[in-house]
């Protein structure tokens, strides 16, 4: 009798003690995604903002302006804010370390060139990039929208001393050991390696997408 | 002993901003959370970014482990502080991340990193689980500014030998290249050693004084 009572009263401790815990869970987990339902839009908003502001980077010897349009697209103007014309965001089935391709055309419709985001892993968190690709499919530029690398060490593939490698480039240098080899800053293999491979991925990628157009 | 707690609740505010900064700083006195003290202060803006997101972590959780104080099971105690602490640092971070977006880009993973601080934990285990909310909350904010006011410090001197800036402002005219030393964590460690016993010396010599004085 003395035994039953002792393990009835085990158990309701812990069920007690277990409910408590649910209970300030369910609080946190109501907390937070209160939150996440106010900044959603917003951060969702500031990615779209830098890469916009990425791709004007990369165009702006072309004189064009990209910005967030209200759709939550681009939209391409001249520095006049004249449109001057369209990035698409391209619907289809893309490689797994792809994560969006655009075209960009002008007034005519012409294909202008193409851009591809990616964002792979680093040393420390994920890198997103803009890679550039002219209608030839040789890289324009490429950009690096945000990382998160250590400073002085990871960060150096901001360098243009870096980016400007894959400059005019149709084919990628993960090809060959050598060649990757070539490539990799020292002292940041942890963050030079996988970009290096994201950019040759993203050329792949417009190759697969684009390559009889360009050939035609 | 009543008398005691009764005469330390009743501080002034004044002597607890005091103790916060100086006598009990987080980071010059107890040495917690140097993990993002020597990872954040790469410069002044970014370790007041970070000192400023620690403290609004450490008021949150503060107030809420004392509102909670009798509720939480003394055996899970630890689990449910995490349990807290983290979903705070959560927001927090979603909050930088939604209106602060160049802070997010400069402090990037160290923001939920500050789940695991200890200064947070040991906050809501020492002061927050034994003493009212409004107390506790201004425990947070004393012992936020203090880590602030360390990272701030740390942050601006790395960045003026370093980099030859204050706030990403060239100081030197250009004339003076930095010293990149004091940029890695190498350099870090350096700067955070030479501020403790820069600290260390001025108060011995105030008390000193004080003594002479008696």
């Amino acid at each position: 009798m003395e035994n039953k009572s002792k393990s009835q009263s085990t158990f309701a401790y812990i069920a007690l003690t277990a409910l408590k815990l649910l209970v300030i869970c369910a609080f946190i987990a109501t907390l937070v995604a209160a939150v996440n339902f106010i900044t959603k839009d917003r951060i969702a908003y500031n990615q779209k903002m830098n890469t916009a502001s990425a791709l004007s980077d990369i165009y702006s010897s072309d004189g064009i302006i990209f910005s967030v349009s209200e759709d939550g697209g681009y939209k391409i103007t001249d520095r006049s804010g004249n449109p001057v014309g369209s990035c698409e965001n391209v619907n289809a089935e893309l490689d797994s370390d792809v994560d969006a391709v655009y075209i960009i055309k002008d007034g005519n419709g012409e294909v202008f060139g193409y851009c591809v985001k990616t964002s792979p892993m680093g040393f420390k968190d994920e890198i997103d990039l803009l890679v550039a690709v002219n209608p030839d499919l040789t890289i324009k530029d490429v950009k690096v929208i945000s990382l998160s690398e250590t400073k002085g060490i990871g960060d150096k593939i901001r360098e243009r001393d870096f980016l400007d490698k894959f400059k005019g480039r149709k084919e990628g240098f993960s090809q060959s050991a050598s060649e990757l080899k070539s490539i990799i800053i020292s002292g940041a293999t942890r963050t030079s390696e996988p970009v290096t491979i994201a950019i040759d991925s993203a050329l792949a990628q417009i190759g697969k997408m684009f390559g009889e157009v360009a050939e035609a | 002993m009543t008398n005691e707690k009764q005469k330390t609740n009743k501080r002034s505010l004044f002597s607890r901003l005091i103790e916060g900064l100086f006598d009990q700083n987080p980071i010059l006195v107890q040495l917690l959370g140097t993990c993002p003290t020597l990872a954040t202060s790469t410069s002044a803006k970014n370790g007041i970014g970070m000192g400023l997101s620690a403290t609004a972590v450490l008021i949150l959780s503060n107030l809420l482990i004392s509102l909670l104080r009798k509720f939480i099971p003394k055996q899970v105690r630890i689990a449910a502080y995490i349990v807290i602490i983290s979903g705070f640092v959560t927001a927090i971070e979603l909050l930088i991340k939604a209106f602060l977006p160049s802070l997010d880009a400069s402090l990037g993973l160290f923001i939920p990193l500050i789940v695991v601080n200890c200064i947070i934990l040991a906050r809501a285990e020492a002061y927050a689980s034994k003493n009212p909310p409004l107390d506790s909350m201004l425990d947070g904010l004393f012992m936020g500014l203090g880590f602030t006011f360390a990272l701030g410090v740390l942050g601006a001197v790395r960045e003026l030998i370093g980099n030859g800036t204050i706030w990403e402002i060239d100081v030197s005219a250009g004339v003076y290249p930095g010293i990149s030393f004091f940029t890695q964590p190498a350099g870090a460690f350096v700067t955070l050693g030479v501020i403790i016993a820069v600290v260390n010396a001025v108060k011995a010599f105030i008390s000193k004084r004080k003594e002479g004085n008696r």
